[in-house]
C-alpha cells in the first residue's frame, strides 16, 4: 500500500509527494494509478516516475554507507523516496458523478494513496453497452472499460512487437464494437485471425480461439481471397471475393510501387496508358505482346524501354488468383449490402502475399470510402439519416500509412478527415515507426502492447499529454497481456492486463443464449431478417 | 520523596542547586523536576553541568597527599567545607497535570527542592515530545548533552531502537544539512 504527501510541484512539471516511511520504495510500480486526495476534490494520476531525494546531496552517500539505527534515522528523513505524479482527471467530492480534465492543484500537503477499485470504476465507468471491459489495471480487479462510441469517432491504433498480444488486443476490440453495435466492422485480415479462428498461445502451446464469425454467426460475414486456403483450415465462409481487373486504379499501382520496384515514372506512364484505354486499361495493356510494346511506344509517345519494364512488373498482379476479367458481381456493392444490412464484414485473405493484401484493401476502401462520402453527402443535402461509423481494421498499416505513400492512399485519407464521412481506421501495427507522424497524430486512441525500439515509442507519443511519463509506463510492460492505453476513448491513460478470450469472454459478447442481438439498421432502411 | 538538591540560583531557562550530599549530584544528561505544590507546578529539566569545589569561594581547597579514606578518619571536618552542584536547563513544566514543552511562566523559586523522575509514565510524556532535542543542541557542547538526554528517555523506553530513530529523524531536522553535527550525536547514541 502506497502512502505519502504532496511536497512540491506545478500544475506544468507535475506534482511531487514523498512517501511514507510505512511504504516499500520496492512496492511502488511506475503506471500504477495514485490517488491525491485534495481538500475539495480527488486527483487521479498515473505514478509517472519514483526516484530517491535528499533534504542534502552529501546524505545520499551518508545514508548509503550508514549502518544500523542511523541508517535508520536517515532513510526516510534525510533521504527518502517520492513519486511524481502528473493529475490528468479531477473530481469533485460533493459530486463523485464530475469526472473531468485536471485543471487545478491540489492543496500542498494532501494525501496521496493507491487508487482503489471504487476509483478505478468511478474514472473508468461501469461495463455496458458502449463501455467495453479491455482488461483489468495491473493490481486491481475492476474493469478498465473504453468508451467505444468515442473510440469509433476517430482513427485508433493497436501497436506493439510481434508477439505481445497486438492481434489479441485487437479480437477484443473488435468483439466489443460489434457486439455494441456502435460501428459497423470491415476487417482486413491479411493473416487469417480474426474471422474463423485465431490463435492463442497458452501455457499448453497455441490454442484455437473463436474468431468473429464463430462468436456472432450471422451478424458477421466472412469473404475469402483465397477458398482454397478456407477449405484446408476447416473454414465456412460466406463467399468468395473476386475483383475484375478494370477496378485497379492508377493509384492503387502507385501504392505497390516499392514492392513491384517501380521507378518514378511509372506513375506517369499509367497515366498516360488510363487515357488511351480508359476504364479497362489494366487487362488493355498486358493483353499486349511484349513484341507489340514497340509499336505501341511510337503511338503514345512513350518509352518502349519503360513500357516493356511495365508491362512485366505488372505481370505479377495480373496472376494475382483473385483477379478475374469478368466478375459475377461487384465485390464492393456486396459488402455494402452487407453493412447496410447492419452486418460486419471480415475479409480473410488465405495463403495470399502482401502484394494482393495491399491490393484489395486499397481498392475496396476507395470504393466503401466512396459510398460513404456519397452517403453522409445525401444525409447532409436532405437531412436524412447519417450512416452509421464504420471501422476498417487493417494490419500492417505502415504499408499503406508510410510517409511515402500516405498521401495517396486512401488510408492516408481517412485518418486525415477524420468522423466528417463515418469511416475511421483500426490502424493494426509493430511498427509506429513506419507511419506517417502527421497520421500517428491523428489517431484518437492508441493502444500500444510493449515496444523497444526508440523510434516506434518516439512516434507513438508524438502530439501525446505528459509523453515523458507515458514511456516511463509504457518501459514497465510486460511482454504478453499487458498494453497501455490512451487518447480519446479513455479518460486518462491506463495500463491494463488484458483480459481472458476464454469461454467466459464469449458468453458475454455473444449473450446468453447465443443468438444474435437485434440488428443494427446502418442506412436507415427497415431491416426484417438478415439472411446471407 | 527523595531530594537530590536545593535550588540555589534560577532563571528562566537554567537553575543551579546544590546537591543534597556531597557528590550527590544527578547523572548528566539525566530528567530532573522541581516541583511547586502551592502553584500546581512541576519544572522539568535535564541536568547539563555538575561539579564540586569550596563553600567558600574564596578559599580552595589544597592538596593534601592522603586518601580520601584516611581524610575522612583524620580531618573529617574539611568535608563540611565542600558542596557539589548541578545545573538544569529548563525543557518544559506540567501545570493541571498537563506537560507542556515550553518554559513554565516564571522560573523555580530558591531553596526548592530538586527531584529525580522515576515514574515511567511521567518520563514517557516528557521525552516523547522530542522538542527538548532543539533546546539541548543550542548550548556549547550540545551534541554531548542531547545524546546523554536520549540515553537517559530511551533506557526507560519500551522500545529503545524506535525512540533512537525517532530521536535522530528529530536531530536531522535540527541540524538541517549539518552532517557533522548530526554524525557527532549519533556516534554517542551507538
Amino acid at each position: 500500500m502506497m502512502e505519502g504527501h504532496i511536497i512540491e510541484g506545478s500544475s506544468a512539471a507535475g506534482l511531487t509527494a514523498k512517501l511514507d516511511e510505512s511504504t516499500s520504495v520496492e512496492d511502488v510500480k511506475l503506471g500504477n494509478f495514485a490517488v491525491i486526495e485534495g481538500r475539495r476534490h480527488l486527483y487521479f494520476s498515473l505514478i509517472a516516475d519514483v526516484r530517491f531525494q535528499s533534504t542534502h546531496p552529501r546524505f545520499f552517500v551518508e545514508a548509503a554507507e550508514a549502518e544500523g539505527l542511523t541508517r535508520n534515522v536517515l532513510w526516510g528523513t534525510a533521504v527518502y523516496p517520492v513519486v511524481a505524479l502528473k493529475p490528468s482527471l479531477q473530481v469533485d467530492r460533493e459530486q463523485p458523478e464530475d469526472v473531468r480534465p485536471a485543471k487545478t492543484l491540489p492543496e500542498h500537503g494532501s494525501r496521496v494513496r493507491d487508487a482503489t477499485e471504487a476509483d478505478i470504476y468511478q474514472i473508468f465507468g461501469a461495463p455496458s453497452d458502449t463501455h467495453f471491459a479491455v482488461g483489468r489495471p495491473l493490481d486491481l480487479e475492476t474493469p478498465v472499460c473504453v468508451d467505444l462510441r468515442k473510440l469509433v469517432q476517430r482513427s485508433a491504433g493497436v501497436f506493439g512487437k510481434a508477439g505481445t498480444g497486438k492481434t489479441f488486443l485487437t479480437r477484443l476490440l473488435l468483439a466489443g464494437i460489434v457486439r455494441s453495435g456502435v460501428a459497423g466492422v470491415l476487417v482486413f485480415d491479411a493473416h487469417n485471425e480474426y474471422g474463423w479462428s485465431g490463435k492463442k498461445e497458452g501455457p499448453a502451446g497455441a490454442v484455437q480461439v473463436k474468431g468473429l464469425k464463430q462468436l456472432f454467426q450471422s451478424r458477421v460475414a466472412l469473404f475469402t481471397l483465397d477458398p482454397e486456403s478456407s477449405r484446408r483450415r476447416g473454414v465456412r465462409v460466406d463467399g468468395e471475393l473476386t475483383l475484375a481487373y478494370r477496378q485497379i486504379t492508377p493509384e492503387d499501382i502507385l501504392l505497390l510501387s516499392s514492392m513491384l520496384n517501380l521507378n518514378a515514372t511509372a506513375y506517369e506512364t499509367i497515366l498516360a496508358i488510363q487515357r488511351r484505354e480508359g476504364e479497362d486499361w489494366f487487362a488493355a495493356f498486358l493483353r499486349l505482346d511484349p513484341a507489340d510494346l514497340e509499336e505501341y511506344a511510337k503511338e503514345t509517345g512513350l518509352h518502349h524501354s519503360a513500357l516493356l519494364a511495365l508491362h512485366r512488373k505488372l505481370e505479377r498482379i495480373r496472376r494475382l488468383p483473385f483477379l478475374r476479367q469478368e466478375v459475377p458481381d461487384d465485390a464492393v456493392e456486396r459488402i455494402m449490402g452487407f453493412l447496410g444490412r447492419g452486418m460486419h464484414v471480415v475479409l480473410e485473405f488465405g495463403a495470399t502475399r502482401e502484394l494482393g493484401y495491399m491490393l484489395v484493401a486499397n481498392i475496396l476502401t476507395r470504393r466503401i470510402h466512396e459510398e460513404y462520402v456519397r452517403r453522409m453527402e445525401e444525409a447532409f443535402a436532405t437531412g436524412g439519416r447519417e450512416p452509421t461509423p464504420l471501422v476498417i481494421a487493417v494490419e500492417e498499416a505502415h504499408r499503406f500509412l508510410h510517409p511515402s505513400v500516405s498521401r495517396e492512399t486512401i488510408f492516408g485519407t481517412i485518418a486525415r478527415e477524420l468522423r466528417k464521412y463515418n469511416v475511421t481506421l483500426l490502424i493494426v501495427d509493430q511498427r509506429t515507426s513506419g507511419i506517417d507522424t502527421e497520421i500517428l497524430s491523428q489517431v484518437g486512441t492508441k493502444m500500444a502492447c510493449k515496444l523497444e525500439d526508440e523510434a516506434d515509442i518516439t512516434a507513438l507519443l508524438s502530439g501525446a499529454q505528459d509523453a515523458p511519463a507515458l514511456k516511463n509506463a509504457l518501459a514497465t510492460l510486460d511482454h504478453k497481456q499487458q498494453a497501455l492505453l490512451f487518447g480519446q476513448a479513455l479518460p486518462m491513460p491506463v495500463i491494463i492486463r488484458t483480459r481472458d478470450y476464454d469461454e467466459a469472454f464469449y458468453r458475454e459478447v455473444a449473450g446468453h443464449d447465443g443468438g444474435p442481438p437485434p440488428a443494427v439498421d446502418l442506412f436507415g432502411a427497415d431491416i426484417e431478417e438478415v439472411v446471407i | 520523596m527523595t531530594i537530590l538538591g536545593e535550588v540555589v540560583e534560577s532563571s528562566t531557562a537554567r537553575v543551579v542547586a546544590q546537591a543534597r550530599d556531597l557528590y550527590g549530584m544527578p547523572d548528566y544528561g539525566s530528567l530532573v523536576k522541581v516541583v511547586e505544590e502551592e502553584e500546581n507546578l512541576v519544572h522539568y529539566g535535564i541536568v547539563h553541568t555538575a561539579g564540586t569545589g569550596s563553600l567558600d569561594a574564596a578559599r580552595r581547597p589544597v592538596a593534601l597527599g592522603k586518601s580520601e579514606a584516611e581524610l575522612r578518619r583524620e580531618q573529617p571536618q574539611i568535608f563540611s567545607l565542600l558542596r557539589s552542584e548541578f545545573g538544569l536547563m529548563i525543557i518544559g513544566h506540567r501545570r493541571e497535570g498537563v506537560y507542556r514543552s515550553f518554559y513554565p511562566p516564571r522560573p523555580p523559586r530558591i531553596h526548592s527542592f530538586v527531584e529525580p523522575c522515576d515514574d515511567a509514565a511521567e518520563v514517557l510524556s516528557v521525552g516523547g515530545d522530542l522538542i527538548y532535542l532543539r533546546r539541548l543542541l543550542g548550548e556549547e557542547g550540545g551534541e554531548e548533552l542531547a545524546a546523554a538526554a536520549v540515553r537517559f528517555f530511551r533506557a526507560r523506553h519500551a522500545d529503545p531502537d524506535a525512540y533512537t530513530v525517532r530521536a535522530g529523524k528529530e536531530l536531522l531536522r535540527a541540524l538541517g544539512d549539518d552532517a557533522v553535527h548530526f554524525n557527532a550525536v549519533m556516534r554517542r547514541l551507538a
